[in-house]
């Protein structure tokens, strides 16, 4: 077969592990959760996440941030660390070719929310004129191609928590169509504001353990009860195989295949026989040229609410009859971090086959009825990867599924 | 400088546009300190939060306070602080043009 191959040449993150992708590996390699008492969610009936520590936007990007939301900041720091960490230059690349497609699941609320308060405070004509330019999601990869000269597509994607994983595939069909040589892709969310919070604890969807947050998010075990709200950032760097050769860029992985699907029966819940995650599964499979034992490791959805994670696992089982390879669920560290999500765990399954190291899922105690895997958890797993997939799905019933293979 | 509004509006500056204080002076305009259109009314939306005086709130548009220079925005600012203060006196129709 006449394959393009598609390369991932450079990462960039920032989660609640780290400010940087070695940093974010290294804790997500812990196993240990990030989560702690949030005192900006004070107040709320869950006050704890999972928050990105330190992040000093002034510092990290200059004094043009004050007319950014928090999401589109941390946009713009990640993917100005996957550009250097793919020794792309925009001084020198011809910014008509280069696009960016950027993930993210919900509006921002900081400055909607700051806009109602005024509104209601009976001070309408305080609001920000930048209200609209902050809150749009479209901004993070508006934002991120002024700072970076990026002139040919630039979009934003949104699929819910899947979002992340959806804005790679799309920057992959860019690739292919050679509408680009290089995309610049993934998710930004910054998640963790109280109006958010209330929504999805309204929803019961969040974790309740406000007395233990650091054994809240606890992905497959049979204690779980919720996910815990996540702020991130996560982009990676595409171009066609050929053009990363022609460059000498170092190549991270390959890009192998992207599977997508919906539902289309609920607006919150996955089917509940997961027919939608095998679909995106089996095309995300025969997209990649590969069969189901040629996946050695999972980087599943695994969100920690009771309701995915048992569908997920089954869908799992059903397309591994053998038994589904190693899965792990990285939101057992990092939280759920929405539309960032599907791309910082891209980038933690582009980092596993680069190390051959599958990072364990924090929390883990023993399965919850219907879930069958071999769930990593405790200490990292050493094992000889070739190929990796990432399961990412969201509300509305939109499910994602990429598809990696090892360099060499 | 010596009119009280000058430490404020500048105040108002650093904080809120993350300007270096040591780039702002009497003789600077807006415009030239770099703020566009929006950025301007955004800047009158934070003085009015924060010294109580809204420069774009009457029929004045960002043109026209982005190329006055910081003395002459402070003294349209104390002008309309004047207005303000004592609505009652006959004012000419609201302006914040300085005077020439």
């Amino acid at each position: 077969m006449n394959r393009t191959d598609i390369a991932v040449t450079g990462l960039g993150l920032l989660t609640p592990g780290g400010l940087r992708t070695d940093t974010s590996w290294r804790s997500v390699c812990t196993g240990l959760s990030t989560a702690a008492t949030d005192p900006e969610l004070k107040g709320m009936p869950v006050d704890f996440s999972c928050r990105v520590p330190g992040f000093d936007a002034m510092a990290t990007l200059g004094p043009q941030v004050w007319r950014m939301d928090r999401f589109v900041q941390f946009a713009i720091a990640a993917a100005r660390e996957a550009v250097t960490d793919a020794e792309l230059s925009p001084e020198t690349w011809d910014g008509a070719r280069v696009g960016v497609v950027i993930g993210v699941g919900t509006e921002s609320k900081y400055a909607m929310d700051d806009a109602m308060q005024r509104r209601f405070d009976g001070r309408p004509l305080t609001v920000s004129p930048l209200t609209v330019p902050r809150m749009t999601t479209n901004m993070a990869a508006g934002e991120v191609a002024i700072d970076l000269g990026i002139m040919g597509p630039s979009m934003a994607v949104s699929t819910a928590c899947a979002s992340g994983a959806t804005a790679l595939g799309v920057a992959r069909d860019l690739l292919l169509a050679d509408r680009c040589d290089i995309v610049l892709a993934g998710g930004s969310e910054a998640s963790c504001h109280p109006v958010t919070s209330l929504c999805f604890s309204q929803m019961k969807a969040l974790s309740p353990r406000v007395k233990d947050p650091a054994r809240a998010s606890r992905p497959f075990d049979k204690d779980r009860d919720g996910f815990v709200l996540g702020e991130a950032a996560g982009i990676l760097v595409l171009e066609r195989g050929a053009d990363a050769d022609a460059r000498h860029a170092t190549v991270r992985a390959y890009f192998q295949g992207y599977g997508t699907s919906t539902d289309a029966y609920h607006y919150a819940a996955s089917h509940p026989h997961g027919a939608g995650i095998e679909r995106a599964f089996r095309s995300a499979l025969a997209d990649a040229g590969m069969e189901p034992a040629d996946i050695e490791h999972i980087n599943a959805h695994g969100t920690s609410t009771p309701m995915n994670d048992r569908i997920e696992a089954q869908a799992l089982s059903r397309l591994f009859p053998a038994g589904p390879p190693p899965v792990t669920s990285t939101k057992g560290v990092t939280g759920h971090t929405l539309g960032a999500a599907g791309a910082i765990e891209a980038a933690f399954s582009v980092l596993a086959l680069q190390d051959q190291l599958i990072p364990p899922t924090a929390n883990f105690d023993s399965p919850g009825p219907g879930i069958d895997l071999d769930v990593v958890t405790a200490a990292p797993r050493e094992q000889s990867l070739r190929a990796v997939a990432s399961n990412s799905f969201g509300f509305g019933g939109h499910n994602s599924v990429l598809i990696f293979r090892a360099a060499r | 400088m010596t009119s009280p509004l000058y430490e404020p509006v500048k105040d108002c500056l650093t904080r809120h546009f993350n300007l270096d204080a040591g780039q702002i002076h009497p003789e600077s305009t807006l415009e030239g300190l770099g703020l566009d259109s929006l950025a301007l009314v955004e800047f009158s939306c934070v003085l009015q939060d924060e010294v109580g005086l809204a420069p774009l709130a009457g029929t004045d548009t960002p043109a026209d306070i982005g190329t006055m220079t910081l003395t002459q925005f402070v003294t349209a600012l104390e002008e309309l602080q004047h207005r303000t203060a004592t609505p009652e006196a006959e004012t000419p129709a609201p302006t914040t043009q300085a005077p020439s």
